[in-house]
C-alpha cells in the first residue's frame, strides 16, 4: 500500500471545508429542523454548529497528538486491533452516508433533468464521474473545489438574495420559540448538514501548517452556519414551515418562484441545481477518496486510488438496492439522525482514551 | 581523424567525409598549397569569405612558417572556433563556417561566414494586435535572442546554448533573468532538455511535446508564441523561454491557463480597457468550448429551462429538418472545420474571398434547403467566430476538441451531462502541472494578489511585485510605485 504524498496549503484547505459540505448540507436543509421546531427551524444550522464543535476541537486535537495520521490510524494506535473494528464502523457509516445521498441526488436529476433516462445510467455516470474526481488525489480535489469556490458561492449567495423578495416575514415567526428542548432537537437533526466537516479527520495530516486548522475551520463553520441560517430562512419565510415538507428538495424549491422572464433561463432553480450538480460532485468526489484513503489505511491492501474503484460496484449496488424513494429518504433520515455518533462523537471518545492513556503518535511522523 | 599538415589531403578527407555534396566548395591557395579553404556554398556568404577572410590572408601566405595563432591574430574575422580533427571542421561546415587549414600545421580554423536565406522580420501572424509591437520572430535563432536583448538590457539575461537532435543538431537556447527566474525551474528545464534523445528537431513543436509535464493531456502544458514582447515580459515575471533554431515559436514555461487568454495589448490599453478586451476574451473562449454543448442539451433534453418564447421559435424553426439536432450540429462543425482548413491552404485573397462565398452561400442554401435551421447555423458561426477570439491558435485547437466532448455528453444526458463533463474537464486540468506549477493558478489555489489580474487586468500601480505563481526569487517589480494621484498630491 503506497501512501499518498503532498501536502496542501490553508486556501486549498479552505474549499474543501465549505465546498463539498455546502454541497450535501443544502440537499434537504431545513427540512428535518423545521419539522422538530415549526418557523424557528432556520436556527437549526446555527446550533448544530455548536452541536458540532467538540467534534471538531477533538479531531483537532488527535491530529496534533498522532501527526500524520487519519482517524483510522489513530484509532489503530489508540485502541490496537479494536480500533481496526471501530474504523472499520466509521467507513460503514460513512460508506452508507454517501451511499444514500449519492442516490438522493441521482433521484433529483431523475426528477429534474431526465425523466425518461433510466436512473441507473444516471447512477453509473453520476459514480463513475465522481470515482475519476476520487482517483485523482487530494492535491487535485482541493484544487477543483478552489477553482470552483467563488462563483459557485456567488451564485448561491445572488440565488439567495434576489429570492428574499418572495419572503413573506410573518411564516417565520414567532423569533423565539418557548419549548426549550426543541432548539436542542432542531440541532440536532441538522448536524447532518455538516457531515463533510467530520471527513476532515481522514485528510487532515494533509493540511500544512496543521495549527492553522483551528482558524480555517472555525470560519469555515461560521461562514457555512451563516449562510445556512439565511438559506432556510428564506426557504420557510417562502413557504411557511407547514407547506414546506412536502417537499423532497426544498433548496431548490426555494428559488423556484423567483422567475427571470426577461434572461434566456425560464427558473432560477434550474441555474441553482447546475451550480449545485457542479458542486455536489466535486463534494461527492471528496468524500469518496476519503472513504478510499480510510479503506486502504484500514486494509493495509491497496492504494486509495484501487479502492475508489473497488468500491464503485459495492456503491452501485447500494443505491440500486432500494427503489422507492420514500425508503431512501427514510434511511438518509435515520443517518442523518444517528450518523453524528460516528462522525462527530468518535473522535471526541478517541480523544479521551488517548488522554487517560496517555498515547501520543511519532512527533516527526507525517 | 587527424589533421593533416598538408592541406589538400584535408581538404580531400573532408570532402570524403560529407560524401562530395555538390555545395562543397574547396580552394587551395598560396604557393605549394600554403592555404586550404573548405565552406559549403549553400550556407555561406561568398562575399564574406572574399572580403574578411581571403584577402587578409593572401598577403599572410608568403611568410614562411605560417603559423594558426598568428592567423588567427591577424585576420579580422573575429573569435574563429580552433579544431583539431576533421570531424568537427566538418561540423563546422554544416553550421555554415568556412574552415581554413594552414600546410604545416595540424589544427584547423572555424570562421563564421554564415549567408543562408533568411526572413526578414514580420508581424506575427497568429498573434495580430492592434497595439503593440509588430515584431515577429524569424526562423533564425541569433536574431530571435537579438530581439529579446533589445528589450532586456540586462548583465543578468542568461542565454545557455545547447544542441539537440542527432542528425539536425538543432541549436537551442534557454532564456532567462539568472535572480529572478526560480533556479529550480531553470534547472528543471535544463534536464527536461538533455533527457531528450531523438534523430531531429524540426520545430518547437517538437520540444514542446517532449517536455510536456503529462504527455497524454490535451492542455497545452507550454506556451508557444511569436511575439518578442510576449517573451519580454514572460521573461521579465520570472519564467524560461526556450528558443530553437528554425522555429519562430518560442516555447515559455511554466504555463497557466490564466494564461492563454491574454494578449500582451491588455497591458499597453488603459487597465478598464484591457479588462474589458480580457473578460470578453474569456466569454468568447467559454462560448467557443460549451456553446454547441449547451445548445444541444438545451434543445434536445431539457427544453423546459428556455423561456417558452424562445423554445417554440426554435422548436418552429427545426419542424422540417430531416436530421437529429446533433446530427445537424455535427454537420455545420463539419463544414466549419473544413473551410477553417481550406481556407489556410487556400493562397492569399483567394482563401479569404472563398471562405467568405462558402459560408454565406452554403449557410443560405443550407437553410432554404431544410438541411439545417437557421438557430443552428447562427450557433455553430458564433463558436467559429469565439473559437478565433483567443490570442493562441494552438489554445484555440484545444478548446476546439474539448467542444466535442461537451457536444456528446449535452446529445446523451442534457445539461446534467454538460455540468458533469465540464467538471470532468476541470478536474483534468486541476491534476495537470506545468514545470510544477498549478494549471489553475491563481484560482487553484486561491492566490488573492494574483486574481485581481486574472480575469480582469490589473492596473500597473497594483501591480508591483511580479507574480507568485511561478515563485520568483527577487519579487519586487516596480519599486513599490505609488498611485498616479498620489505622487502628484
Amino acid at each position: 500500500m503506497s501512501k499518498e504524498r503532498t501536502a496542501i496549503g490553508i486556501w486549498l484547505y479552505i474549499p474543501l471545508l465549505i465546498i463539498p459540505v455546502l454541497s450535501y448540507g443544502l440537499l434537504n436543509l431545513p427540512n428535518y429542523a423545521v419539522a422538530v421546531m415549526g418557523a424557528n427551524g432556520y436556527l437549526g444550522p446555527l446550533l448544530a454548529a455548536l452541536i458540532i464543535l467538540p467534534g471538531l476541537v477533538a479531531i483537532y486535537l488527535l491530529a496534533r497528538r498522532f501527526p500524520g495520521q487519519t482517524i483510522i490510524e489513530q484509532g489503530k494506535s489508540i485502541l490496537g486491533w479494536l480500533g481496526t473494528i471501530t474504523g472499520i464502523v466509521y467507513l460503514v457509516v460513512n460508506i452508507s452516508i454517501l451511499t444514500m445521498f449519492t442516490r438522493d441526488i441521482c433521484n433529483l436529476v431523475h426528477a429534474y433533468f431526465l425523466v425518461k433516462t433510466p436512473l441507473y445510467i444516471i447512477v453509473l455516470v453520476y459514480l463513475f464521474s465522481a470515482a475519476y474526481v476520487a482517483s485523482r488525489g487530494i492535491e487535485t480535489i482541493a484544487r477543483i473545489n478552489s477553482f470552483v469556490m467563488l462563483p459557485a458561492l456567488a451564485v448561491l449567495i445572488f440565488l439567495v438574495a434576489i429570492s428574499y423578495q418572495n419572503i413573506s416575514w410573518t411564516r417565520v415567526l414567532p423569533i423565539l420559540s418557548p419549548h426549550i428542548s426543541n432548539y436542542f432537537k432542531g440541532g440536532m437533526a441538522s448536524v447532518y448538514s455538516y457531515y463533510l466537516l467530520g471527513v476532515s479527520a481522514l485528510t487532515l495530516p494533509f493540511l500544512k501548517p496543521l495549527k492553522a486548522f483551528p482558524r480555517i475551520a472555525g470560519g469555515s463553520l461560521a461562514f457555512l452556519a451563516v449562510f445556512y441560517v439565511f438559506f432556510s430562512l428564506c426557504t420557510i419565510g417562502i413557504y411557511g414551515h407547514k407547506y414546506l415538507l412536502r417537499f423532497g428538495w426544498p433548496a431548490l424549491e426555494m428559488v423556484h418562484p423567483t422567475n427571470f422572464p426577461y434572461l434566456l433561463l425560464e427558473q432560477a432553480g434550474l441555474l441553482m441545481l447546475i451550480d449545485w450538480i457542479a458542486m455536489i460532485l466535486i463534494g461527492t468526489g471528496y468524500y469518496y477518496y476519503s472513504i478510499s484513503l480510510g479503506s486502504s489505511q484500514v486494509s493495509r491492501t491497496f492504494d486509495y486510488k484501487k479502492w475508489v474503484w473497488i468500491l464503485l460496484p459495492i456503491k452501485f449496488f447500494m443505491i440500486s438496492a432500494p427503489h422507492n424513494v420514500t425508503e431512501t429518504k427514510v434511511v438518509v433520515e435515520f443517518v442523518a439522525k444517528f450518523g453524528w455518533i460516528v462522525i462527530f462523537a468518535y473522535p471526541i471518545i478517541l480523544w479521551l482514551i488517548a488522554v487517560v492513556q496517555r498515547k501520543r503518535g511519532p512527533a516527526n511522523a507525517s | 581523424m587527424n589533421i593533416s599538415k598538408a592541406v589538400k589531403d584535408n581538404l580531400e578527407q573532408l570532402s570524403d567525409l560529407l560524401g562530395n555534396p555538390k555545395d562543397l566548395v574547396t580552394e587551395a591557395h598560396g604557393l605549394d598549397d600554403a592555404a586550404g579553404l573548405a565552406y559549403l556554398s549553400s550556407l555561406t556568404d561568398h562575399q564574406d569569405i572574399q572580403a574578411n577572410l581571403l584577402q587578409p590572408l593572401m598577403p599572410l601566405l608568403v611568410e614562411p612558417n605560417l603559423s594558426i595563432d598568428k592567423v588567427h591574430l591577424l585576420l579580422p574575422k573575429t573569435t574563429p572556433h580552433r579544431r583539431l580533427d576533421l570531424e568537427t571542421a566538418a561540423s563546422d561546415l554544416l553550421e555554415g563556417r568556412t574552415v581554413v587549414f594552414l600546410k604545416g600545421q595540424t589544427a584547423a580554423l572555424g570562421f563564421a561566414t554564415p549567408g543562408w536565406a533568411k526572413h526578414p522580420i514580420k508581424e506575427p501572424t497568429s498573434e495580430r494586435v492592434i497595439r503593440g509591437p509588430r515584431e515577429g520572430f524569424t526562423e533564425t535563432i541569433d536574431e530571435n535572442i537579438g530581439m529579446i536583448r533589445r528589450w532586456i538590457k540586462d548583465p543578468r539575461l542568461r542565454v545557455d546554448p545547447m544542441e539537440l537532435g542527432r542528425s539536425t543538431k538543432t541549436q537551442i537556447a534557454v532564456m532567462y533573468l539568472s535572480e529572478v527566474a526560480q533556479p529550480r525551474l531553470v534547472k528543471e528545464v535544463w534536464s527536461r532538455l538533455e533527457a531528450i534523445d531523438i534523430d531531429g528537431i524540426i520545430e518547437s513543436g517538437y520540444i514542446e511535446q517532449l517536455i510536456k509535464d503529462r504527455r497524454a493531456s490535451i492542455y497545452p502544458l507550454t506556451q508557444a508564441t511569436e511575439r518578442s514582447d510576449k517573451v519580454a515580459s514572460a521573461i521579465l515575471e520570472g519564467r524560461v523561454a526556450i528558443f530553437v533554431d528554425k522555429s519562430p515559436f518560442v516555447i515559455l514555461v511554466p504555463v497557466t491557463v490564466n494564461e492563454l487568454y491574454q494578449s500582451p495589448e491588455d497591458y499597453y490599453f488603459d487597465f478598464w480597457l484591457g479588462s474589458f478586451l480580457r473578460l470578453g476574451r474569456l466569454i468568447s473562449n467559454n462560448l467557443a468550448v460549451a456553446l454547441p454543448g449547451l445548445y444541444v442539451a438545451l434543445v434536445t433534453i431539457n427544453p423546459e429551462l428556455l423561456p417558452t418564447q424562445l423554445a417554440l421559435a426554435i422548436a418552429s424553426s427545426r419542424m422540417k429538418i430531416p436530421f437529429p439536432l446533433i446530427i445537424e450540429v455535427l454537420l455545420l462543425e463539419l463544414a466549419v472545420e473544413v473551410f477553417r482548413e481550406a481556407g489556410l491552404r487556400i493562397p492569399g485573397t483567394v482563401g479569404e474571398t472563398l471562405g467568405v462565398v462558402s459560408g454565406v452561400v452554403l449557410g443560405l442554401v443550407g437553410v432554404q434547403s431544410g438541411l439545417v435551421s437557421p438557430v443552428t447555423v447562427v450557433i455553430v458561426a458564433i463558436t467559429a467566430i469565439a473559437s478565433f477570439s483567443g490570442p493562441n491558435y494552438s489554445v484555440g485547437i484545444a478548446w476546439r476538441l474539448l467542444k466535442y466532448i461537451l457536444l456528446f455528453a449535452g446529445t446523451f444526458l442534457g445539461l446534467f451531462g454538460v455540468t458533469i463533463a465540464g467538471i470532468l474537464i476541470l478536474t483534468h486540468a486541476a491534476d495537470v502541472k506545468s514545470f510544477g506549477v498549478s494549471y489553475l493558478a491563481p484560482w487553484a489555489p486561491l492566490q488573492w494578489r494574483e486574481m485581481a489580474d486574472a480575469p480582469l487586468r490589473a492596473p500597473f500601480w497594483f501591480r508591483w511585485l511580479r507574480p507568485a505563481t511561478y515563485r520568483p526569487q527577487d519579487k519586487l517589480r516596480s519599486g513599490g510605485t505609488k498611485k498616479e494621484d498620489e505622487t502628484h498630491e
